[in-house]
Formats: C-alpha cells, sequence, structure tokens
C-alpha cells in the first residue's frame, strides 16, 4: 500500500522534530553537522514539548558521555579528580562524536584536547599519551607507535594505592595487528 | 496456562481488527505471530553482559541461565572481543541487544548498522534479539541515547516501516523494549499501552518489557503500572528487564547504577503473576560490582520467575 500524502507529510515533520530533538539534546546544529538543517530555528517543532524535559536529557546525555570517558581514562580521571567533569564540559562544548565508536573518539579527543591545555602534575603528559594509545589500540585494526616516557604510568594507573607514579624513563611500543593467527602485541604488558 | 495465552491471542487479534493503520497484520498474522512468541525457548533468569565480569561468570555459571550481550560492542570486533563473544558463545545462550537501529527514526533505518547488526544476529544465532522503541538518530546526528517517539500514528507508521526493513534481513524474532518516557509530546494520541499493543498488532514482534523503566514512568508521570500490563497483548511479552533506579530532584531515573529497590521487585513479582516470560535480565550498567553481588538478586528473581511458572 502507498503512503497518502497526510502520512508523508506526517512523517516528514516527526523528522523534523527529531532533528530538532537532536540537536537540541546535543548542542549541535546544522552547521556543526555539516548537513543543512531545515529544522534549525523552527520553534514550532518542538513546541508543546516541557523545556524542562529537553533540558533534563541533555543534561543525562552529558552525564552518560562523562561516565564513559572517565571509565576510558582511569589515570586522567584519577589526575583530575573532582575536575574531570566540568573540564569534559567544557570540551563537549565544541566536541560531538557520531556512531558506535563515539565513546572511544570522545577519549581520543579529550586526551588530545587536555594535552594543550594542561601541564600539571609532571606525568599528567605522560598519563594523557598513554591512554591516548591504550584507545588508539583499541579503535584500530592496525597501529604502531613508539614513544618515550618519564614517568611508569601503566603501574601507576593498576595500582590504586600508589599516589604518584615512579620517575622512570622507558621507550613504550605499541603495535596491533589483526590480521589472523597473528598475536597482537602491546608493549610493555599493562 | 493453555487458556490465558488462547484469551491473550483473542485480545491481540480484536484490537488488530479495529486498527487503522495501513499494513497491519491481518488476524491470521496475529495468530501466527502469537504462536511464534509463545513458542520460543524459556531461559530463566540472566544478566547483561559486561566484559568486567568475563572472569568471574563461571564461578557463579549455575546462577546465570543465559545472557544478555550488547550487539553494538561487538560490531567489527577485534580479535579480543571476537574470541570474548566465542567464548560467551560456547558457554551460555546469548541474546543481542541493540542499542542504535533506531526503530522510531522517521528517516528511516541506517543501512550500515543493519549490516552489522545482523551479522551479529547470524554468527550467534540466538533465539531472538531485541532493541527499543526510540529513535537515537536524526538529521545526521548520532544522539548516543534512546529518545522517546510520540504516541502517533505517524510514529506507529514509521517504526511498522522501519521493521519490515529490519525483518527482510534478520530473520530470528524481534522483540522491542519500552524505554523511560523523558520527553512527552503534544502529538501523543494513544496511552502507553495502546501505543506498546498497537505496535504489536501492527507487526511480527514481541516486547521486551523493562519492569523498572515501567515503574519509573507510572511514578513520574502518575499512571497505574498494572493497568499498563493488564491491557497489554500478554502473549508478546517475551522477556524482562529489571534493575534499580535513582529518585533525583523529585524524578525516578533509569540509572542502571544500584540494588533493585522493593517497589520494584514488587511490580516484578505482580508482573510477573499476570503473564508468562521466557526470561528475564538484570541489566547493571553504571557502578558494576563484582559479580558476587548481583548474584542475590539473580537468585531473588529466579525465585519470582520459578514460582511463577508452578
Ligand atoms: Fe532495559
Amino acid at each position: 500500500m502507498t503512503p497518502s500524502r497526510d502520512q508523508d507529510s506526517c512523517r516528514d515533520r516527526l523528522a523534523l522534530q527529531q532533528r530538532a530533538l537532536a540537536e537540541s539534546l546535543t548542542g549541535l546544529t546544522g552547521n556543526k553537522t555539516g548537513v543543512a538543517s531545515n529544522a534549525n530555528g523552527d520553534a514550532s517543532l518542538l513546541s508543546g514539548i516541557d523545556p524542562a524535559e529537553i533540558a533534563r536529557s541533555a543534561e543525562t546525555l552529558i552525564r552518560k558521555r562523562i561516565a564513559q570517558t572517565r571509565s576510558a581514562l582511569p589515570g586522567t580521571a584519577r589526575i583530575l579528580g573532582s575536575d574531570f567533569p566540568g573540564a569534559f564540559r567544557e570540551f563537549a562544548e565544541e566536541h560531538f562524536f557520531h556512531g558506535t565508536d563515539a565513546i572511544w573518539r570522545d577519549a581520543i579527543e579529550f586526551t588530545r584536547w587536555l594535552r594543550s591545555r594542561r601541564a600539571e602534575p609532571a606525568w599528567l603528559s605522560d598519563t594523557l599519551r598513554w591512554e591516548y594509545e591504550r584507545c588508539m589500540w583499541e579503535t584500530h585494526r592496525y597501529y604502531l607507535s613508539c614513544f618515550r616516557m618519564k614517568f611508569a604510568v601503566p603501574a601507576w594507573i593498576s595500582r590504586i594505592d600508589q599516589p604518584s607514579p615512579e620517575r622512570r624513563v622507558q621507550w613504550i611500543l605499541v603495535w596491533r595487528c589483526d590480521r589472523k593467527g597473528r598475536i597482537d602485541i602491546f608493549s610493555p604488558p599493562f | 496456562m493453555v487458556a490465558a495465552a488462547v484469551a491473550d491471542v483473542v485480545v491481540a487479534v480484536a484490537v488488530a481488527a479495529n486498527s487503522t493503520s495501513p499494513g497491519s497484520m491481518s488476524d491470521h498474522q496475529g495468530h501466527q505471530a502469537a504462536e511464534a512468541y509463545v513458542s520460543l525457548p524459556s531461559y530463566g533468569v540472566g544478566l547483561g553482559f559486561r566484559p568486567v565480569h568475563r572472569e568471574e561468570l563461571f564461578s557463579h555459571r549455575k546462577s546465570i541461565d543465559f545472557l544478555e550481550i550488547i550487539a553494538d560492542h561487538y560490531f567489527d570486533p577485534s580479535p579480543p572481543k571476537q574470541a570474548e563473544l566465542e567464548l560467551l558463545q560456547a558457554n551460555f545462550p546469548l541474546i543481542p541487544h541493540g542499542l542504535a537501529l533506531s526503530i522510531g527514526s522517521a528517516e528511516g533505518i541506517d543501512a550500515r548498522y543493519l549490516s552489522k547488526f545482523r551479522s551479529i544476529v547470524e554468527q550467534v544465532r540466538p533465539a531472538w534479539c531485541s532493541d527499543h522503541i526510540a529513535f537515537t538518530r536524526a538529521g545526521g546526528i548520532d544522539i548516543g541515547h534512546l529518545t522517546p517517539v510520540p504516541k502517533s500514528r505517524a510514529s506507529l507508521d514509521v517504526i511498522r516501516d522501519n521493521l519490515r526493513r529490519v525483518q527482510d534481513v534478520i530473520h530470528v524474532p524481534i522483540i522491542l523494549e519500552n524505554i523511560t518516557e523523558s520527553i512527552r509530546y503534544p502529538e501523543d494520541e494513544f496511552s502507553d499501552a495502546e501505543f506498546l499493543g498497537r505496535i504489536c498488532d501492527d507487526n511480527q514482534v514481541g516486547l521486551l518489557l523493562d519492569v523498572t523503566n515501567l515503574y519509573i514512568n507510572s511514578v513520574n508521570h502518575r499512571f497505574d503500572p498494572l493497568e499498563v500490563v493488564q491491557r497489554l497483548p500478554r502473549d508478546r511479552i517475551v522477556q524482562l528487564h529489571f534493575v534499580g533506579g535513582r529518585f533525583e530532584e523529585g524524578l525516578w531515573v533509569d540509572s542502571h547504577d544500584c540494588a533493585t529497590q522493593d517497589e520494584i521487585w514488587q511490580l516484578l513479582e505482580a508482573v510477573l503473576a499476570m503473564i508468562s516470560v521466557k526470561g528475564i535480565i538484570l541489566e547493571r550498567d553504571e557502578r558494576i560490582p563484582p559479580l558476587a553481588e548481583l548474584i542475590p538478586e539473580l537468585d531473588r528473581a529466579r525465585s519470582i520467575f520459578l514460582a511463577s511458572k508452578s
């Protein structure tokens, strides 16, 4: 059965309303998504919806991103402590990712973003690099990276009772090769 | 039990006959759909699998009848994820649970997502699979969060067309989950029960009744949750979810981060006194404790489940 013109127009309106909601919930507009938005600016599409409900849903979404990024970056979360949510919110004003790997992309880009903004404590830079590389390793089929760290960050992350990492210069090789039959190597072991 | 199932089929078919949606199922198809869900295997009580529990699963094997896996976590799997999936599959019945089919998206189903979902289903070959009555994608934006759709005829049309697209490529029964109604629309034309019932009437689809979401909606929006269950096509309710929620700033939220509260246990018990399901899943997502702390919840759910069967 072919849809009637009425059905088509109801569906078009629903599509625009969903788009307007998606933009409101994520803080994105057509400009940022790279897709022209007819919904942008048409207030009638969301009229009748309680603005408090939209605000609460947007807050739920950002809290979910914060929680997911925090668990992807345990060392960074430990260093930032109660500053983590505020820093992530600032980052999120300009960054939003799509798709099933959005959680990892939040984590990867957040480490990059922080690296250009914070320098303290001395082991922050190594922690950000280590966690960046770990996320890259998780999300790529083929990956190779080699870098030098001044602190033994991996051991510190796994030991909650150790207040700060040991100062120890070490070279790290991160290697992933996903061909069947080959072993994944991430060196040194966690 | 047989008498109750027959009565439910009659209810489902009667509503289908009154449905105004074009392309709804015929009475015969309604019977077929109902029978298809009644004949699914009965699994018991299981857990929403989270990787942090991978090692512990085997020391609690007897308390876990089946696992629900997040399908999205195994899309284009790395070798360790693939190995994890194979390990789980070798030891437990698995049910893939999707997060972003976006069955309520007015712009349709994302072909790439559907093809990845399909490959998980083909690999796992489950008795059924599930996703949500929600949209997660619109205008090129992946919201990353389940967002409600208006309970309207337009949404029913969208869900029907999207489901057909999905069912063209996925050939195991699909069940859809009720989410928390965080946004209400002026376009709503149906009550919760009518909307869920119509989705079942229009489509060969079952329901995954999230008891916690039902509880949260009933308190936040002041309705009787059991009246909703009473009015649903009960032979289509295949599976239940439950977990603790949180009461914050005057509203319940589906935080999935704490032990199940007494009110939710009571509702679970009352629901199971009314319907017979194939499986129940504890769905803990945040502040995940060691598995040993969740086992008493699984055991309690199992005793309610078994009592409801006797
Ligand atoms: Fe659920």
